[in-house]
């Protein structure tokens, strides 16, 4: 009887280390690490402040639990002043994640707009480490300015292509959009998967340009993002149409949610 | 398909080195650009410093102020990379119905993806 | 094996509940309004009275006997049992470092007797159990003699007759022969109570004056709803000029999610106390009507109440067979009589459909 309701504890977790990773957002890395499938996120609270649905942003197989979250309000901002030491709430993982293991054997051409890389990153990571069983892995990612693209290093490391809205003079890069990068890159569209992330309006033009170019809707995976209270599909509110985000996403195959993203106020 | 460079009469071949300008702001428009090899940003200079727009890069056209008053170049252009490109003078080309909906179809893709840009789709604005 | 009770046998019905250790709750009135409370003997019940309902419209008024069960459905759904509009589901002590110390869990809720749960009732929750399970009631169901003026369980098919989910069912019989209760145990638990209350078998004149109550009360329905491929017309119709319709005309006021029985929405909250040492989780009912209801950075998603209103009747009608494997509808009918402008959920189906109404 305790069961639904013990689903609503959450379980805390020590910051072993506060990284900045853009004017507003930050990574908390917190210990001990807990098993998660790429994509999927926790409720997550500074004591008190208020929970937030954050997608787990660290390696699978490492060992620390990794949330990148941007400060927006007062629960976040909660969440990104905790200093190592400090613990923080969380509930989880939750959710239906990236389809790691059945795209194995296509190329995977990951498409992150904004902070929309951190619930990407899990899964490059995993497939990146289990290669052999995959095509070409190519990461695109588009921010706002130089400053805000997330991950800088791993993005080297990924040979990821980069474009930003707009840029000062000193940036060497692309700047545009980020279906730019998706009407150039090299790929056989045939054999291509892509794993889309970020904000809702990006995905709606990013999805028609992966499909110009003959990635179909039914390859095309998303991450969606709703008013998220529970978590665990008993508040009701994440929905759309027929979905509840938190337990029939929040990744979802394009194909199947098309029909209600266009919906207007849905 | 048949791509703009089969409708465009003349050009000749021209190199840019890093930070060189093609054109700027103001300058008269009476020809344009293809990238052949390299990449070009298109600068606004506004408050004294220059802001990125959008990049250019191979096998896309720079230039569209030739073709309608005043003619003259809406911003600046700078070489990012050490460019190739082909120079085209306007008086050279033929205002054909092929030719023209060519550059308005590349216009109404950078008048999209310009929208898209103003979103600020990852700023608060990108629901 | 169903039996004959008296009032009296109800009396004892109750005391027998109550000796149990159950918290009896029932229909009584308050507020000029039939709402569920506790009860202590069968004069606590709306002996006597009846309902009028119909959209934006609730009066009590008296019948010419004294019924125990004379009435439908009113503001108050046993959700407020399964599902309190208030809980807290822990305390905790909040450290200096953000860590939690000294967890209380909820605190159990008491072990209730329902009594007096309409068909419908029995549906709204077992959908209701689907989603939150719970510590199930002792459940004295009632089938209907005669209909509420908004039911429309005929066509959702949740009623007049109770058919499984109770401990014991009641029909009331008073028009032919003396006011007496035929009941049928429908548990183990029931058929124990029922064993030690005063009765004696129901004889065929007794099955058949209920047979008839329930005949009469499937007859009387106030309103109907071809519910049969509604799923399918709404998914297809999310931009008809209906909603624009009645979009103008609701309120947003919520009513209609605080009075329907399989309404679930709540919201999680953390409140701590002035010292910030202690913290709460709670969770409260939501109504999808409120504008922060779809809030995500940006504001909220539905700022229409056009939109709003569409989110709830499509959840209500169609997108709950996806989520949950049923309607969420059970035609109870107390959002068309608890809508302060009458609207008409059967009548907005219809309009969609395109059919003369």
């Amino acid at each position: 009887m305790a069961a639904p309701v013990a689903d609503m504890v959450p379980t805390a977790f020590r910051v072993v280390d506060r990284r900045r990773e853009t004017a507003d957002t930050w990574s908390l890395e917190l210990e001990p690490p807990l098993p998660f499938e790429p994509g999927q996120f926790t409720m997550l609270a500074a004591g008190g402040a208020g929970e937030v649905p954050v997608s787990i942003s660290g390696d699978p197989d490492g060992d620390r639990l990794v949330h990148t979250v941007r400060a927006v309000g007062a629960a976040t901002r909660a969440i990104c002043g905790a200093e190592p030491g400090r613990a923080l709430l969380a509930r989880g993982p939750f959710g239906v994640p990236w389809p790691t293991e059945s795209i194995e054997g296509a190329d995977v051409l990951f498409v992150a707009g904004g902070i929309g890389l951190a619930p990407l990153r899990p899964a490059i990571l995993r497939l990146r480490a289990r290669s052999e069983r995959y095509g070409r892995i190519t990461v695109l990612h588009g921010a706002r300015t130089p400053d805000q693209l997330l991950y800088p290093e791993q993005l080297e490391r990924w040979s990821a292509e980069r474009i930003v809205d707009s840029a000062g003079p000193d940036w060497r890069g692309r700047v545009g959009v980020v279906t730019k990068l998706i009407d150039r890159v090299p790929m056989d569209p045939t054999s291509t998967v892509a794993l889309l992330c970020g904000p809702e309006a990006m995905m709606r033009f990013a999805a028609p340009a992966l499909e110009a170019r003959g990635i179909t809707a039914d390859r095309v995976y998303v991450s969606l993002e709703r008013n998220m209270q529970c978590g665990i599909g008993r508040c009701g509110h994440c929905q759309l149409g027929p979905e509840l985000i938190c337990r029939d996403g929040p990744v979802f195959r394009y194909a199947d949610v098309e029909r209600w993203l266009g919906v207007r106020e849905l | 398909m048949a791509t703009i460079a089969d409708h465009l009469v003349g050009g000749a071949d021209v190199r840019f080195a890093t930070g060189d300008h093609l054109f700027r702001t103001g300058d008269v428009a009476d020809h344009f650009y293809l990238i052949r090899h390299g990449t070009v940003a298109l600068d606004l200079v506004a408050g004294g410093r220059p802001h990125v727009i959008e990049t250019l890069h191979d096998g896309e056209i720079a230039g569209f102020s030739w073709l309608f008053d005043p003619h003259r170049w809406l911003f600046d252009g700078r070489a990012v990379d050490d460019t190739e490109a082909t120079m085209f003078l306007a008086a050279d080309q033929r205002l054909d119905g092929e030719v023209m909906r060519h550059f308005a179809a590349i216009a109404v893709s950078r008048l999209q993806a310009a929208r898209l840009q103003l979103l600020d789709v990852y700023g608060s604005a990108g629901r | 094996m169903t039996m004959v009770v008296e009032r009296a046998g109800l009396d004892e019905l109750l005391g027998r509940l109550a000796a149990r250790g159950y918290t009896v709750v029932g229909p009584t009135i308050a507020q000029e309004a039939i709402v569920y409370d506790e009860l202590r003997s069968t004069a606590d019940l709306p002996v006597g009275w009846t309902d009028e309902q119909d959209g934006g419209h609730y009066r009590l008024v008296r019948r010419d006997d004294d019924a125990l069960f004379g009435y439908a459905v009113g503001p108050h759904s046993w959700k407020k049992f399964q599902l309190p509009p208030d809980v807290r589901l822990w305390r905790a002590r909040l450290g200096s470092d953000g860590s939690l110390t000294a967890l209380e869990s909820r605190a159990l809720p008491p072990r209730y007797a329902f009594i007096g749960v309409r068909s419908c009732e029995l549906h709204a929750m077992g959908i209701l159990d689907r989603i939150r399970p719970a510590e199930r009631p002792f459940v004295v169901a009632v089938n209907c003699g005669q209909a509420g003026g908004t039911c429309f369980c005929v066509s959702m098919g949740t009623g007049p007759v109770a058919d499984s989910g109770y401990d014991l069912a009641i029909t009331e019989l008073l028009d032919d022969g003396p006011h007496r209760f035929l009941m049928t145990a429908g548990s183990d638990q029931g058929t124990s109570v029922l064993a030690e209350l005063p009765s004696r078998p129901a004889e065929g004149r007794d099955e058949d004056a209920a047979g008839r109550a329930h005949a009469r009360a499937a007859s009387q329905m106030g309103r109907s709803m071809d519910a049969s491929d509604v799923r399918e017309l709404l998914f297809a119709n999310l931009e008809h000029p209906r909603w624009d319709d009645v979009g103008d005309r609701c309120l947003s006021c919520g009513n209609c999610t605080m009075v329907c029985p399989t309404c679930f929405c709540t919201t999680v909250e953390d409140v701590t106390d002035l010292a910030g040492t202690t913290v709460d989780r709670r969770e409260r009912w939501d109504s999808c009507f409120t504008i922060d209801y779809s809030h995500m950075h940006g504001g909220a998603v539905r700022t229409s109440a056009r939109s709003r209103y569409r989110q709830w009747m499509t959840h209500k009608l169609a997108s709950w067979i996806d989520q949950f494997g049923t309607s969420g509808c059970v035609g109870c009918g107390r959002c068309i009589t608890w809508c302060p402008v009458g609207i008409d959920i059967t009548e907005e189906v219809a309009a969609i459909r395109g059919d003369d109404r």
